[in-house]
Parts: structure tokens; C-alpha cells; sequence
């Protein structure tokens, strides 16, 4: 399949800052990546970057197979020759135009007027805000204006369609709606997406695959699911949901992980990791008549059941529970499920 | 969310900027109601051809001179905030230089360059044999000529800063993403030729976007723009009122304005004549500034109230630009400098005439001190009101606040001299009352201080309402929650905010009260002269060498705090 993007050992610096260091990946056309990671983590601005907005500082970008930017060749296309859409956190409307003149003005250079029109309207049509099309930004809810900015930004039909955190401040239905139309955008067209988030359960809805950045560097990139199930660093699972990184010493076969939960059999791959940690969600630690004995500190309800804190032998563990114990309750913790290993981290 | 500042109920500041509107506006109005009593058939007859020309000479004169500002200053504001080049930053301070020099001694400046004896009219009149006349216009219509291009070039290198400042600060605020969302829009499809486009933008006036790369020009003609309309013309506003009502330059070149009768009238014949023949130019004033009020309302486009640093993706690197920026203010400020240096000669000149005006300076420099700090009170006493009040009410006071820029400083003078003088000689008030206005304002510097109030407070306004924008409604809910008086919350968590806009209020208020002439050559009480009508009085004695030398000394001293405040407190001086 075609390469839509690819990246070849991307930075970009602020000053002595390194906001994206030595980034590669490749996206297939018509994937949606997204970019998932903490406040600062250099997301957005790697977005910045694939768009033209930052300058690369090293490394070269290719957008559908063509060098958009490379330090070496000393290239560096505009955003307009890139062939990209982009839709802003902020998202960055014209106050003084109408919904119809946003994307009449975007296509007024590329066809005759009729044509324009009718492509205009058809875009509103599919996004669902032809109704909309005198009104002007200040007019417009936070979903509606949501929509116009993904209409202009897909009436050209882009290559690749960048997206900086464009849910981050609409409230949950809202954003549930466009997550939804995003979903139906995907399945209707060939547009590369890639989507910059912070949040993990919009990231595991929305994306084929998933690269989780920290530090301007990419930790990991892969299928949720498997990023959720066999993460690679204990950042990695954390970030993904809830769950336990328990340290622990081998045994002297080094096949054994012996912790305060007990003792976990190393697989094969993990016996291979210096300072092997053991990966527990919430979920893999039930509570029972029998096991080690921790006390409880909180107990939250979380719609189905409850998430508890205990405290056992220093260390916070969470757990899930369909009982609510008191504070203070002695208890007895289990595991269930396949354990996961991860390379600890030296702190 | 409600204006928590509505909260902050304080019936003294409520009185204090009732009592400086109406120090402001009363002397101006009674002076328009004079015009309609006693013998108002005679009095208006004043207003005949003569006076019509005047008028329409003026007009011109203002309009050519707003024309050519707006296209200096709108490409030069986008080169400091949409370009990179060497030296941008050192730019952002400098460009305001011409500003802080009084017009007068623009003038003076222009004068040693383009003037009978100026360097470039001599090195015209040696290499070419054709004699310059800077005082002569062009374009006659029944003998008279209507066009002064002497005139003209004078008041756009005094005034174009102006209209450079107001749209540097919009485009400070505006909304990067905006601007960023139209950079990719894709190119044109149907290859047009560059000529025809350049042409196209040239014919519109946006003659700048062919120093634009091609990749921003959509961003910079299709957006931004647009979204500068309001700060456009307000810019264009604000050299429009200065150019009409600018008495100095006009006086310097004999150019037949409007100006020149109107101080006549002041002091030739009575101050109700003065406000007929200056009448018809106030009124074309008021409806420019209700008109630019009022359309801009609710159009300004700022998604932010502090100023914002735009991405490098908006400034491309352009020394088209920046070779475009330096030009403009090596040519505005730096050249007229240079003349004056050039004539004023050795530092015995500098002594010489600093033994002649100490007094003066001395006194100049008192008077700019006070009244920097009444324009500064005023300010915050009238923008804290305009802040508490409701959405209309606010937009009534903002509008009597800026009204005062209606009028013309020689007006200003003339209606001031008339109230006072009126109260110090009103018999049936009490005589002790009738001695203290004398003796305190009317043949002292009270009157001074007036007239910098109702000159400079639509600026002082502006600065604090601007900084009133920048206090955090949140952190003054915060404020009304904890248990402290309403004057500790105001100064703990309100005032250190506005701090800068007061501060650049004040600093305003000291330069351009050093500057103003206008209306103190209509106001100067018998023991009380400034340093500026000294230089004017001087150019008439030809003592070129010593104006010259004293024109350096003012402009220093104006300069010298401008710059401290912009390198001490890290700010541009773009408040407005």
C-alpha cells in the first residue's frame, strides 16, 4: 500500500529545546493515527511540523511518496504546497466571513465560481450545516463550529488531515457527535488522518493505531489493543488506563519475579529484561477470601463497580470490586489474568 | 460572565470622572453656545468663501496626508508583526520616534532638508538648476492653488507612527490560528500571471502583498486584513483629526488652512469667532469620530487581549520588508534628526542657548510633569468608570472620553481661555472664588494642565482600558471573596495589572504635553511660557543655529523616558 506520510529521523528545536527528537513512522493511506501523550510531550508540535508551520530541524518528511521537507536537501515546501488540511484546537475561524465564504474563499482560487459553490455545498451538506451557511462564527455553537472547521478543511480534498486536539474544549455530547462524524468521514473517504490527543479513550476509539510520544520522542506505536495489552514501558501502561507497576527481585533461575503480590512466572521475553516489572491493570487484582492482605484507603464509585486504593507493604495498589469496603478494611488481593512485563524504570 | 470590576462600587471615582468629563466638555461646549448668542447673523457670516476654501484646503491637506500614512504605516506595521529581518525588535522602539517629536520641530527638521536653504534643495538646485519651494502648492483651482506637497510630506512624517501604532497593536492580538488556517489553502489552479496579480493588488492599494511571499499572501489579503479593518480606521482616524488640526506645520510653510484663521480669529478678533470659523471642522470631526466609534463597535476581531507572539509560521523571513521598514524610519526620524544636529553645531550652541531658556525648559518640564500625572488620573478615573458601567452606558462615556480628539488644540485653547477667563472676571460670583481661578488657573499653569487634560485624555483612556481588558475577572472574584475593604482589593489585585497602562498613560501625558504648542500659544499666561512657543517665537528671529540646537535638547528629553520605560519594563509603546 502507498505510503501516505512518512517521517525519516524528524526534530524540531525551540532555542537549545528539542520539542521533537529523531521521530520516524510511516502512515498507509486512509489510516488515522493518533498521537497520543502528556501536555508537552511534543505532539502538536510534530503536527506543526508535517504541516509546514515549524521548521524541521533535521530529518525529512514525505507526504503521498513527494520530499516536502528535508534539512539535508535544504527543502521545505509551504503548508499550501503540502497538500494537507489542518484543524486547529482553537480552530481558528475568520470571525469576519459566513460559513458558506469560509470555504468559498478556500476554493475561489482553484475552480470557477459555479463549481466552487456547488462544492461548498455539498461539503455543508455532508457535515451537517448547510443550514448554517449565513452565519457567522460568533453565531455558531462549539459542535457547529467544529464542523465548519473540519468542512473547510476537507472541501479540498487534503492528502493527510491534521487534527491539534479539536475536541479538547467541547463538553461530552458534543464531542461524542463529532467523534461519531469523524468515524463516518473515515469510513467515506481515502483521507489520511492524524489526530493529536491527550486523551486515551478518544485515541483508542478514533485510531487504526496508536503513537504514544513522551519527550519528543515516539514510545510506542501500535494497534490499541495491543498497545493496551502489551505495552512496551511502564509509561506506556499507565498512560493507556489504569494499572499497577509492581517491582520485584528474580529468583535465582531468573525465570521467577517474586513481589508483594506474590510470585509471577517470567515468559520468555521478558526474561530477557534487566529490571523486569510486573504490569497489573486494576481489573487483573479482584479481591477474595484468600491472597495477600492489604488495607483499604478509598473506595470510588465508578458506575458498575469500585476502584479501590489499598495500601500493601508501602506500596499504593488499585483495584477493581463490585463491593464497596470500609476505610481502614483489611482484605485479601488476588490476581487473575495473563501478567504483563515491562522494563523498569531507574528513577 | 459579569464584569466583576461593576462590583467594585466607588461613588469618589464616579464623581472624579464626572468632574473630569465635565472639566473636559463644558468649556467646549460653552464656547458653541457662544457662537449662537449676541449678534450669531454677524458672527456667522464669518463663514464665507474664504473661509469654505480654507476648509477645503485642509480637507485635502488631511486626506492626502491620511492616504499616504495609511499606505506607510499599514505595510510597515505588517512588517514588524508578519516579517523577520535584522534589527525588528530594535525597530519596535525606534519607529515611535517621530511621534515623541513635538510637529513643530518636525517641521523645523524638515525645513533644514527640503526647505530654501535645506540640504536636499541645494543639492537639487547644484546638480539640476530647478529651485524647490517647499511652501509652494500645486493643482490650482481659480488661481489658488489646493495641494501642498510640502505641507503634506511634513504631517506624514509626523503623523504616520500614529496610524502604525494602532494597527501594530491589533495586530499584535489577533488570532494566530486564523491566519495559520489560511496557509493552506492550495494554489492557484489556473496559472495567473504574477504582473496581473501584482497589478490587481497595486490597483486595490495592497500594493505591500507583492513583498509577501506567495504563500502568504492569501493569509495576509484574505484574512488578516479583513480582520484589521477596525484598527485600520481607526489609525486612519487618528491622522485624519491630527493632520486637520495641526496648527505648527501649516503656520511654519503658510499653508492656507483652516489652522491659521482659526488663531487668528483667537487672537485678533473674539473666541466666539474663533468657534464659528472653527465650527464647520469640529463638526466634520465629531460625525468622523462617532462614525468610526460606532461602525467599529462589536467588529474588533481580537481573540486575545494581551498581545501574542505569532508563530514563526506567519513571520517569513522578508527583507523586502524589513529593507522597507528601516527605510521609512531612517527617513522619518533619523534623517530630520540628523539635520538639526548638523545645523546646530558644536556644543557652544548647546550652551549658549541652555543659558538662554532654563527658565523655560525648567518650567516646560513641570508643566509636562503635572500635567502627565492629571492626564494620567483623569484616565483611570474615567476608564474605571466606562469599565463598571453597562455595555451602553460604557460606549456613551468611551464616547465622551474621545470626543476631546474632535477638536483642534487651538480650539481647545480658545475655549479654555474663554471659560476661565470668563469665571475669573464673572462679577456676581464671590470675589474669592473669582481670585483663586485667577490666580490659579487663568494667569498661571493651571490652565496648562487643562488644556493637557482635554488634549490627551482620550489617550490616557485608552491606555488604561486597554490594561483594564488584562485583569483576570477571575482573579477579581477571587479578590471579593477574601475579607478585605474594597480600596485594598482595588490596589492588591487590580491596580498592579493596570499598573503598565497607567504608567504608559503618564508617559504619554509627560511627551506630548512637552510637545503640545497649539493651544498653549492661545492659553500662555503673561509669566508663564514654555519652551515650545519659545521655539517658535525663535524661528521668526532666524536664529536657526540655536532652534536647531534647543530642538535636539527637547527632543532628548522626550526621548530619554520613552525609552527608559520600554527597556525597563520590556514593552513596546503599543497601549493603544
Amino acid at each position: 500500500m502507498r505510503q501516505a506520510l512518512q517521517l525519516t529521523h524528524v526534530c524540531v528545536s525551540f532555542g537549545t529545546q528539542r520539542a521533537v527528537d529523531d521521530v520516524s513512522l510511516q502512515v498507509e493511506k486512509g489510516e488515522f493515527l493518533a498521537l497520543l501523550g502528556p501536555s508537552g510531550c511534543g505532539k502538536t508540535t510534530l503536527l506543526r511540523a508535517i504541516a509546514g508551520l515549524e521548521d524541521v530541524k533535521s530529518g525529512e518528511i514525505r507526504i503521498a511518496e513527494r520530499l516536502v521537507a528535508s534539512s539535508i536537501q535544504g527543502q521545505n515546501d509551504s503548508p499550501q504546497e503540502r497538500g494537507v488540511g489542518f484543524v486547529f484546537q482553537d480552530l481558528g475561524l475568520w470571525p469576519h466571513m459566513t460559513v458558506m465564504e469560509h470555504l468559498l474563499f478556500v476554493l475561489a482560487d482553484m475552480f470557477d465560481k459555479k463549481t466552487a459553490l456547488d462544492l461548498a455545498e455539498s461539503q455543508l451538506v455532508a457535515l451537517k450545516i448547510d443550514h448554517l451557511a449565513k452565519k457567522k462564527p460568533n453565531q455558531l455553537s462549539g459542535g457547529e463550529s467544529q464542523r465548519l472547521a473540519l468542512a473547510r478543511s476537507l472541501v479540498t480534498k487534503p492528502r493527510v488531515l491534521l487534527m491539534d486536539e479539536p475536541l479538547a474544549s467541547l463538553d461530552p455530547e458534543v464531542s461524542g457527535e463529532i467523534r461519531r462524524l469523524l468515524r463516518e468521514i473515515k469510513a467515506g473517504s481515502e483521507t489520511t488522518m492524524i489526530y493529536v490527543t491527550h486523551t486515551r479513550t478518544e485515541a483508542m476509539e478514533l485510531g487504526d493505531r496508536i503513537a504514544l510520544m513522551r519527550d519528543g520522542k515516539i514510545e510506542q506505536i501500535s494497534k490499541p489493543e495491543e498497545l493496551y495489552a502489551h505495552p512496551t514501558s511502564a509509561f506506556a501502561a499507565t498512560f493507556l488506563g489504569n494499572c499497577n507497576v509492581i517491582s520485584g527481585t528474580r529468583d535465582e533461575n531468573r525465570r521467577i519475579l517474586k513481589t508483594n503480590l506474590g510470585d509471577f512466572d517470567l515468559t520468555e521475553a521478558a526474561e530477557k529484561l534487566k529490571h523486569p516489572c510486573l504490569i497489573l491493570r486494576d481489573f487483573q487484582i479482584t479481591l477474595g477470601d484468600m491472597g495477600v492482605e492489604a488495607e483499604v484507603l478509598s473506595a470510588t464509585f465508578c458506575g458498575g463497580d469500585y476502584q479501590l486504593e489499598v495500601k500493601l507493604e508501602g506500596q499504593v495498589i488499585l483495584v477493581r470490586s463490585s463491593k464497596r469496603p470500609a476505610i481502614g478494611d483489611r482484605v485479601h488481593l488476588q490476581s487473575k489474568g495473563e501478567p504483563w512485563f515491562v522494563e523498569g524504570e531507574i528513577a | 460572565m459579569t464584569n466583576p470590576l461593576k462590583k467594585f462600587r466607588s461613588s469618589g471615582n464616579t464623581w472624579f470622572a464626572v468632574f473630569v468629563l465635565a472639566v473636559v466638555l463644558v468649556p467646549m461646549l460653552g464656547l458653541f453656545a457662544a457662537m449662537l448668542r449676541g449678534d450669531a447673523v454677524a458672527r456667522w457670516g464669518q463663514v464665507n468663501d474664504v473661509i469654505l476654501d480654507r476648509i477645503a484646503v485642509t480637507l485635502i491637506l488631511a486626506v492626502s496626508v491620511t492616504v499616504i500614512a495609511l499606505l506607510l504605516a499599514l505595510p510597515f506595521a505588517l512588517a514588524l508583526h508578519r516579517a523577520r529581518f535584522p534589527g525588528r525588535s530594535l525597530l519596535r522602539i525606534l519607529y515611535v520616534v517621530p511621534l515623541l517629536i513635538p510637529p513643530h520641530i518636525q517641521g523645523i527638521a524638515w525645513m533644514r532638508i527640503i526647505g530654501k536653504q535645506g540640504l536636499i534643495t541645494k543639492w537639487v538646485m547644484d546638480t539640476w538648476g530647478y529651485e524647490v519651494n517647499v511652501r509652494a502648492g500645486i493643482f490650482e483651482v481659480e488661481g489658488a492653488p489646493i495641494f501642498f506637497p510640502g505641507a503634506t510630506w511634513m504631517l506624514v512624517a509626523a503623523f504616520w507612527p500614529l496610524c502604525a501604532l494602532i494597527i501594530s497593536a491589533g495586530l499584535a492580538r489577533l488570532d494566530p490560528r486564523a491566519e495559520e488556517s489560511a496557509l493552506f489553502i492550495p494554489e492557484r489552479q489556473v496559472a495567473q500571471p504574477r504582473w496581473k496579480r501584482s497589478l490587481g493588488d497595486i490597483l486595490r492599494g495592497r500594493w505591500f502583498l507583492c513583498l509577501f511571499p506567495r504563500s502568504h499572501r492569501q493569509s495576509v489579503g484574505g484574512v488578516l486584513l479583513p480582520m484589521l479593518k477596525p484598527h485600520v480606521w481607526a489609525g486612519v482616524f487618528f491622522v485624519f483629526i491630527f493632520a486637520a488640526g495641526c496648527y505648527p506645520i501649516p503656520a511654519l510653510l503658510d499653508t492656507p488652512t483652516i489652522m491659521i484663521d482659526i488663531f487668528f480669529a483667537a487672537s485678533q478678533v473674539d473666541s466666539a469667532s474663533a468657534g464659528v470659523v472653527a465650527a464647520p471642522l469640529v463638526l466634520i470631526t465629531v460625525l468622523a469620530l462617532l462614525w468610526v466609534t460606532i461602525s467599529s463597535r462589536g467588529q474588533v476581531f481580537q481573540s486575545r487581549s494581551t498581545p501574542v507572539k505569532h508563530p514563526n509560521s506567519l513571520m517569513p523571513k522578508n527583507w523586502a520588508l524589513g529593507l522597507f521598514a528601516w527605510g521609512l524610519v531612517l527617513i522619518t526620524s533619523f534623517v530630520p534628526f540628523y539635520a538639526l544636529l548638523e545645523k546646530a553645531g558644536g556644543l557652544d550652541t548647546y550652551r549658549t542657548i541652555w543659558k538662554n531658556v532654563e527658565d523655560d525648559i525648567h518650567n516646560s518640564f513641570v508643566l509636562a510633569l503635572g500635567g502627565a500625572v492629571v492626564v494620567a488620573a483623569g484616565g483611570l478615573g474615567v476608564a474605571l468608570l466606562a469599565s463598571r458601567m453597562g455595555r451602553k452606558r460604557g460606549f456613551m462615556v468611551e464616547v465622551l472620553a474621545l470626543l476631546p480628539f474632535a477638536f483642534p488644540a487651538v480650539v481647545v485653547g480658545v475655549a479654555m481661555n474663554r471659560f476661565w477667563g470668563g469665571f475669573a472676571n464673572a462679577t456676581f460670583l464671590p470675589s474669592f472664588f473669582r481670585g483663586w481661578v485667577d490666580h490659579f488657573i487663568y494667569q498661571r499653569s493651571g490652565i496648562y494642565f487643562l488644556c493637557y487634560l482635554t488634549l490627551f485624555l482620550p489617550f490616557a483612556v485608552r491606555c488604561v482600558a486597554a490594561a483594564l481588558k488584562l485583569v483576570d475577572p477571575r482573579q477579581v472574584e477571587a479578590g471579593l471573596l477574601v475579607q478585605r475593604s474594597p480600596w485594598n482589593r482595588f490596589c492588591g489585585i487590580i491596580l498592579p495589572v493596570l499598573g503598565p497602562g497607567v504608567m504608559a498613560a503618564f508617559l504619554l501625558g509627560f511627551v506630548l504635553s512637552l510637545g503640545e504648542l497649539g493651544a498653549g500659544l492661545v492659553v500662555q499666561p503673561p509669566d508663564s511660557s514654555t519652551v515650545q512657543i519659545r521655539i517658535f517665537n525663535m524661528i521668526h528671529f532666524a536664529r536657526d543655529e540655536e532652534v536647531a540646537a534647543l530642538c535636539v535638547m527637547i527632543v532628548a528629553i522626550t526621548l530619554l523616558p520613552t525609552l527608559m520605560y520600554s527597556l525597563l519594563f520590556n514593552r513596546k509603546v503599543e497601549v493603544l
